[in-house]
């Protein structure tokens, strides 16, 4: 004993800290040895044998007749054999194990010289009555999952199965679908970063394929204390593992235009050009028989999908399916032929295609996986996987440090942008991981040690994979005042590519004491990043019509002409791109110890106790220009890291068996979990230091290169600040350049938005508790009634340090109204900042708002092995300040929609609340005719729509942020300054009105909250009801006295849309911005007035002082684009998803 | 066991009912500033058009006074009430400002019957009006105004051409960098627009240089005039004098295009304007005028336009004879001959605006009369 906690001491020290990715890889067996007059058998041998592999593992009963079997294969079936000198051996066949299951097998002795000669087995196999079922978890064996329907052969189609799950993508509990920790093989799998869940997510991948799936867990509230690294919940899966006969399969699905529904509601919907197939091959088998095996999978995916939604409409033809705006013709305001034409001609530019263009998404999966049996008491795994995916994109909509082109870039109705806009995201994703299983004393010792590394690879290239040229984005608006079209590379792809490295090292070392399980461990993690994102670093230019792009860059124009707007954010550092790159280390520690206790009669308790360290490796550059200016008593601290603090996290669980007979058992528990954020976040503190990046906008940027003596144009090097103007990043002073087109350098220019981090910033922790009663009904039902409460300790919240508090409140609703920005870095009365030194200054800190709560009642029947069936009703309720899912820290800043200030968000509903939630599954086989099996699986979710929060587009409360403000619902006319939208704007004042008021009346939400503030989050679409089905039909023979199966495979998603084009429909929020802010009644007059400008009327004095405005907000509610009021709160989800699908397939199995 | 069922069910139904009882968010309450918006402006509509027959006019879409038929005018002010004060720094264009035919339609270049005010060239914002402002709105020019067009010209190489031409005879436009370009004799291999006969190119109006970016669709168009009444005192001049001004909606006056010159260019005819009373010297209304008083800046080719103050002038005319009877006349050749006359009468102590409208040089409905807006 002393020797092997000296190992593991030993172990600890000198090992290279890895994470701490706990999730579950193996299964175990435990129970209670005793003979027909209920005494104890010490030193019973139980001997439990993988059959399909031959894997034995072996313990003996200890003196209170106690035996644990742990790192156990996950499936069967077991045989299980118990033998003692003078009992008869009992033999206990078909016995299966679930991932993180403890199976309590106890079994009754016979002497040897009884005639009774059945195995006696007091324990029960059921997966929920037992012992060691505590927290809320769900188990999808494999069963479920090559059963039940997947129409995207993806992972999420299971573990949204699971009753707490929410109705989005991977989100549980209403928390963020960025708090999660995702295992394979007990290896970390996460997307640390945060930039999307899952590696390979940007481009739409799974990073594993189903095929190469066994079996999945997802733990809510678990109180074992070797799980962490979560505040939402815990999934893991393993890998299929090879046996003693080689087995495998070949399978190919696909889909395409004529597999989707062409109705919505009754009404005629395109259907798109898109491709889909997914293929790949699995098998499996002995090197050694009984000793060494191993498993391989590779599959490939690829979708192809138009570009264009809304094509170039040609000459003459309408515009009611095609683009609004483009034509492919020679048209001075609306021709792309003719720009592309011009390009090429005058700039030997070609910008690409414009029409017939596909969009191509593929994904490249392998797995291959080693057992090695080294002995009854060591069994080896070694698995490797590698994920290459790619997407080619739309545009970006974005502009980067500025708004980006009215109606973005990417494909909708009005905006067609050239094929050299779009880019393509590459993630490519490596991971490895060995897993040593041992026990030691006869089965009294049980150590699992996980060493796992893995590495994500993610950058743009054009689309197509084709290099980034060093040229500008450039963007045109058509007609309508939307962006007709943009060429050039998209403005955020130049330059953007991530590295990450994950190591990881986990050692969970267990005691099997009377009465006490005692577990010790660590579980580490080493983070490494290199995030180089240098957005608009090529410029981009703006044009208000096609014309002036051409008078600008046609230098034969006599009426010449400069862009609307030029950006552009070049590097202010040696070294170019690279030198500004986000590089650094994190290492995230944990240690814990744990005491299961049975010494209580149907009783078992845990109480456990982890502490997180989360370390900091790296020394970044330090802002002391920014660090020193004084924010109403608070200083920045760009550049510094957090303290470090140890986060501890105790937890408690109970099992109690009411009866004693496992018809009716109360579990439950509380305690702390501690996750972490999406290092994004942290990286922005990095990268967003005010240091490496100037930034300048104008007017006066030539399209070309005709000797006026810019420094450059559109398709040359872009600019480079002058090495007398860098940053000084030793005294932490940032680049002063102000405007380099006009050699205008000095300090005039306020340092751009900057994030850091606070001081106290802690990790994510949640204080989780969840009661639970599970009771074996009538018919073989068992239910199962789970509360689940969950309080934030340290939830993340984002502040603006430098956010001036309001100068007055707003006349309309009395909100809090901030000050407009200066024009100049002059700090004036009632500037919306503190400091006109520097820009936003985001603060990632902690705040202790914030909850979720949810009860489920549960019923689950299996039959047997071939009929299975679930049912779960959630209801769930979760607040939060924001919705800590942005990918950027200004992101999720803006995204605070709010009252009192983005500074002062408050508590509301969560972003990820699902508040009603059926979900169910089964499924059934049956085999007939000797060769022939028919399966059958169904998945049903009912749920609350998804949840919005309604806010004025524009930025009404002059925050400086447009569309996070949310709208006070007017109960009378009285109670808004309504105006007409525009000039093409018919309405009188008193029909817009009684349009407005028609909506609210329609919308239940709105109308429930008339004379008041909106909530975030409050309004919610309609029900959705989202049956899927699966039927696979075998064609079996035996050859060679093996089973060789022909399958088809039919996977219908959304069945209730096939049966009827009005039913299984999803809406979604016709208009979120519902009423557009026009301005003010008496607006803010910056600074000080030089000359009145009214020629009628009052005209206000020169040298009139600033101040805040006295007027109310003006509004208009918009028409809709064809012309008619806004008169439903929801709008059909057109796209492909929202319609029923079907997918065939075919497979080969031996 | 059934009772154990019955907990199990009667918890079920507790958390049900948990579930339906949750609380909303605390919000923080409103204080509304709930009163009727305190600012207004004064609008007046006359039609200067040459030949849009009979317009309503909109202010923020309730319609003003009754139907105004070429020369015509609403009798009086109408005070509409505006979203904003208008002033400095007001993000808000607050005035939607419109004129629809009361039947057929007003231009088919324009496409439809509804003329809207657009403060820029291709922008949608509505007329941004100034509480207690005044304002005179003017239909003008003709429903047959060209839409101004700028052409693309692929051959001889790429180029952007931005001067744009029209041919009357097949009401075309065509857009070159020089006139002279379009010469049939001096373009033989430019293909890519339809290069005008000689007689037609003899003929081509020039539209001029038109703005980049335009999206004018054509036709009649706005002209908004901010009136500064003069005010009279009572028992003194408010006896004798009235404020006059004038204004020039000729279409033809000054390179407007409904009709070509002679000289195949469009517009340049000056008129001369004056009040003949029975008894006295005559008023002065123009000499020699431009298109429109004070709008130098008025460019042909593009829409709505609005200028700053049109003044008054003070002018007596209740001379002791026939007082308040004058004759408007008005002349294209300085009263060598007067091409247009009409008796008009003005009542002390009031403004008035004159303002004459055609075509000059065409008789019948669309040649030069006159109107007048009393205000």
């Amino acid at each position: 004993m002393r020797r092997i906690i000296q190992l593991l001491v030993v172990a600890l020290l000198t090992t290279p800290f890895g994470i701490l990715a706990q999730g579950v890889t193996t299964a175990g067996l435990t129970g209670t040895i005793k003979d027909l007059n209920g005494e104890v058998i010490p030193g019973t041998n139980i001997v439990a044998t993988h059959e399909p592999s031959g894997t034995t593992y072996g313990s003996a009963s200890r003196v209170d007749g106690h035996y644990n079997i742990e790192g156990m294969r996950v499936g069967g079936p077991y045989t299980i054999r118990i033998s003692f000198i003078g009992f008869k051996e009992q033999v206990h066949d078909q016995v299966f194990l679930e991932l993180g299951q403890t199976l309590i097998l106890s079994y009754e002795l016979i002497a040897a010289s009884t005639e009774l000669d059945a195995v006696l087995v007091t324990g029960v196999q059921d997966a929920i009555l037992n012992s060691e079922k505590i927290g809320a978890s769900s188990n999808f064996g494999s069963t479920q999952i090559q059963r039940l329907p997947s129409i995207g052969r993806d992972f999420r189609d299971i573990t949204r199965l699971t009753p707490q799950a929410g109705g989005g993508n991977l989100s549980f509990g209403g928390r963020s679908n960025l708090y999660n920790n995702l295992t394979i093989d007990g290896a970390t799998m996460n997307n640390v970063f945060g930039l999307n869940p899952l590696p390979g997510g940007q481009s739409s991948a799974t990073p594993f394929s189903m095929d190469a799936i066994e079996e999945m867990t997802v733990s809510l509230s678990p109180y074992d204390v070797k799980m962490g690294n979560f505040t939402g919940a815990g999934i893991s899966a393993i890998t299929r593992s090879g046996t003693n006969q080689i087995s495998g399969s070949a399978y190919y699905f696909f889909r395409g235009p004529t597999n989707v529904g062409t109705q919505i509601d009754g009404v005629a919907a395109p259907v798109p050009d898109f491709s889909f197939k997914n293929y790949g091959a699995r098998i499996g088998g002995p090197i050694i028989k009984n000793k060494l095996f191993f498993f391989a999978n590779v599959e490939f995916e690829q979708r192809s999908d138009p570009a264009y939604t809304f094509p170039v409409r040609q000459t003459g033809e309408g515009s009611s399916s095609t683009n609004t705006q483009a034509t492919d013709d020679n048209d001075p305001l609306t021709g792309l032929r003719g720009l592309r034409d011009f390009l090429i001609t005058n700039y030997n530019y070609d910008p690409g295609v414009y029409k017939d263009l596909q969009r191509a998404t593929e994904s490249k999966r392998y797995v291959l996986r080693f057992d090695y049996n080294i002995s009854q008491n060591h069994k080896l795994t070694l698995r490797g996987n590698i994920t290459n995916a790619f997407l080619d994109q739309f545009p970006s909509g974005s502009g980067g440090f500025t708004g980006g082109p009215t109606g973005g870039r990417g494909n909708s109705n009005n905006v067609l942008s050239f094929a050299s806009s779009f880019y393509r995201i590459n993630n490519n994703q490596y991971s490895g991981t060995l897993e040593l299983n041992s026990i030691f004393g006869g089965g009294k010792y049980a150590n699992n040690l996980v060493v796992g590394y893995t590495s994500l690879r993610d950058f743009r290239e054009n689309a197509g994979g084709i290099p980034v040229p060093s040229i500008a984005t450039v963007d045109i608006l058509g007609p309508n005042g939307q962006n007709l079209t943009s060429f050039g590379p998209d403005p955020f792809t130049k330059n953007n590519k991530l590295d990450q490295d994950v190591f990881q090292f986990n050692d969970f070392f267990t005691m099997y004491l009377k009465n006490h399980t005692v577990t010790l461990g660590t579980a580490n993690e080493l983070y490494s990043f290199n995030n180089v994102f240098t957005q608009v670093v090529n410029g981009n230019y703006r044009y208000n019509s096609l014309a002036d792009f051409y008078a600008d860059a046609d230098p034969g124009t006599t009426g010449s002409q400069r862009p609307a707007n030029y950006n552009i954010q070049y590097v202010a550092v040696a070294g170019g791109a690279d030198a500004t790159a986000a590089k650094w280390s994190a290492l995230q520690m944990g240690f814990f110890a744990q005491d299961s206790y049975k010494g209580i009669q149907n009783l078992t308790l845990t109480a456990g106790i982890r502490v997180d360290i989360p370390l900091y490796l790296s020394d970044i550059p330090k802002n002391n220009y920014a660090n020193s200016i004084n924010l109403n008593g608070e200083k920045l601290r760009v550049g510094a890291w957090p303290e470090v603090v140890p986060l501890i996290s105790p937890r408690i669980g109970f099992n109690y068996d009411l009866k004693g007979d496992r018809t009716t058992q109360i579990r439950g528990g509380t305690g702390v979990l501690t996750g972490r954020i999406p290092f994004v976040w942290l990286s922005n503190a990095v990268s967003n230091n005010g240091l490496y990046f100037g930034q300048f906008t104008s007017t006066n940027v030539p399209f070309t290169t005709t000797g006026d003596g810019y420094p450059y144009d559109f398709n040359q090097t872009p600019y480079v600040a002058p090495a007398s103007n860098y940053s000084d990043l030793v005294g932490g002073n940032p680049t002063l350049v102000t405007d380099p087109l006009n050699r205008n350098y000095g300090r005039s220019s306020i340092v751009p938005a900057l994030n850091t981090v606070s001081k106290n910033f802690k990790f994510p922790q949640v204080w989780r508790t969840n009661l639970a009663v599970d009771h074996k009904l009538p018919g073989g039902v068992v239910g199962t009634l789970e509360f689940i409460y969950t309080k934030d300790i340290n939830a993340v919240l984002l502040r603006d340090a430098n956010l001036a508090p309001s100068v007055a409140t707003l006349a309309g609703d009395g909100r809090p109204l901030f000050g407009a920005a200066g024009a100049d870095r002059q700090i004036i009365a009632n500037d919306r900042r503190i400091s006109g030194e520097i820009g936003q200054a985001l603060v990632l800190d902690n705040t202790d708002e914030g909850y979720q709560w949810s009860i489920t009642a549960q019923f689950r029947k299996d039959f047997n092995r071939n009929i299975s069936l679930m049912g779960a009703y959630t209801y769930t309720d979760a607040r939060e300040i924001n919705a800590q899912s942005g990918s950027t820290a200004g992101g999720t800043f803006a995204s605070q929609t709010n009252i009192l200030g983005p500074n002062n968000a408050g508590l509301s509903y969560a972003n990820a609340l699902t508040p009603h939630r059926i979900v169910a599954y089964g499924s059934y086989r049956i085999e007939y005719l000797e060769h022939l099996a028919t399966t059958f699986g169904f998945t049903y979710e009912g749920r609350s729509g998804f949840n919005w929060s309604y806010v004025y587009s524009g930025d009404p409360n002059s925050d400086g942020t447009n569309g996070n403000d949310m709208i006070y619902v007017p109960a009378t006319q009285g109670e808004i300054v309504l105006s007409t939208s525009n000039a093409n704007d018919p309405r009188t004042i008193t029909e817009i009105w009684n349009q407005l008021d028609t909506y609210i009346k329609q919308d239940e939400y709105l109308n429930n909250n008339r004379g008041k503030y909106v909530a975030r989050n409050g309004a919610f679409a309609p029900w959705v009801n989202r049956l899927n089905f699966s039927l696979l039909q075998d064609f079996y023979m035996d050859v060679a006295g093996r089973r060789n199966t022909l399958q088809f495979s039919l996977n219908i998603e959304n069945v209730l849309n096939l049966v009827n084009s009005s039913w299984g429909l999803t809406r979604t929020p016709a208009r979120t911005q519902l009423i557009r802010f026009l301005g003010y009644e008496q607006p803010h007059t910056a600074g000080t007035l030089a000359s009145p400008t009214a020629t009628a009327g009052p005209a206000a004095a020169v040298g009139s002082p600033w101040a805040a405005t006295t007027g109310r907000p003006v509004y208009a509610f918009d028409l809709n684009a064809d012309g008619t009021p806004l008169n439903a709160t929801t709008i059909y989800d057109t796209s492909t998803g929202g319609r029923w699908q079907i997918q065939m397939g075919f497979r080969y199995i031996f | 066991m059934k009772n154990v069922n019955k907990i199990f069910s009667l918890v079920l139904v507790g958390f049900l009912t948990l579930a339906i009882s949750c609380a909303d968010p605390a919000l923080p309450t409103s204080n509304l500033a709930n009163t009727t918006t305190p600012f207004a402006a004064d609008f007046t509509f006359a039609n200067a058009t040459v030949d849009a027959s009979s317009l309503d006019f909109y202010v923020n879409g309730t319609k003003l006074g009754t139907s105004s038929a070429p020369g015509g005018a609403l009798a009086t002010y109408a005070n509409v009430p505006l979203t904003s004060s208008g002033a400095t720094g007001s993000a808000t264009a607050n005035t939607s400002i419109r004129a629809k035919a009361s039947t057929g339609t007003i231009g088919g270049l324009l496409g439809s019957n509804d003329l809207i005010y657009r403060s820029t060239n291709n922008g949608v914002n509505n007329f941004a009006a100034i509480n207690t402002g005044r304002y005179t709105v003017f239909a003008i020019d003709s429903i047959s105004r060209p839409v101004a067009k700028r052409l693309f010209r692929v051959t001889p190489t790429i180029k952007f051409a931005d001067v744009t031409y029209f041919n009357p005879k097949t009401g075309g436009q065509i857009s070159a960098s020089r006139r002279d370009s379009l010469n049939p004799a001096n373009c033989p291999a430019c293909v890519d627009q339809t290069i005008p006969t000689a007689t037609e190119y003899a003929n081509l109006l020039t539209l001029g240089l038109v703005p980049l970016g335009l999206t004018d669709p054509g036709g009649v168009r706005y002209y908004v005039v901010s009136d500064v009444l003069l005010t009279f005192t009572p028992g003194g001049t408010d006896q004798t004098n009235a404020g006059i001004r004038f204004v020039n909606a000729v279409a033809n006056a000054n390179g407007i295009v409904a009709v070509p010159n002679s000289n195949g260019t469009a517009g340049g005819r000056p008129i001369w304007a004056r009040l003949r009373p029975a008894v006295g010297p005559n008023v002065t209304l123009g000499t020699s005028t431009s298109h429109v008083v004070n709008s130098a800046s008025f460019n042909p080719t593009v829409g709505s336009r609005t200028t700053g103050v049109v003044t008054f002038t003070s002018q007596v005319i209740a001379v002791a004879a026939v007082p308040n009877a004058y004759t408007l006349e008005v002349s294209t050749d300085n009263y060598t001959s007067v091409a247009y006359s009409a008796p008009a009468s003005f009542v002390p102590g009031k403004n008035y605006t004159v303002f004459v409208r055609g075509v000059s040089g065409k008789t019948g409905p669309k040649g030069i009369s006159h109107g007048i807006v009393t205000h």
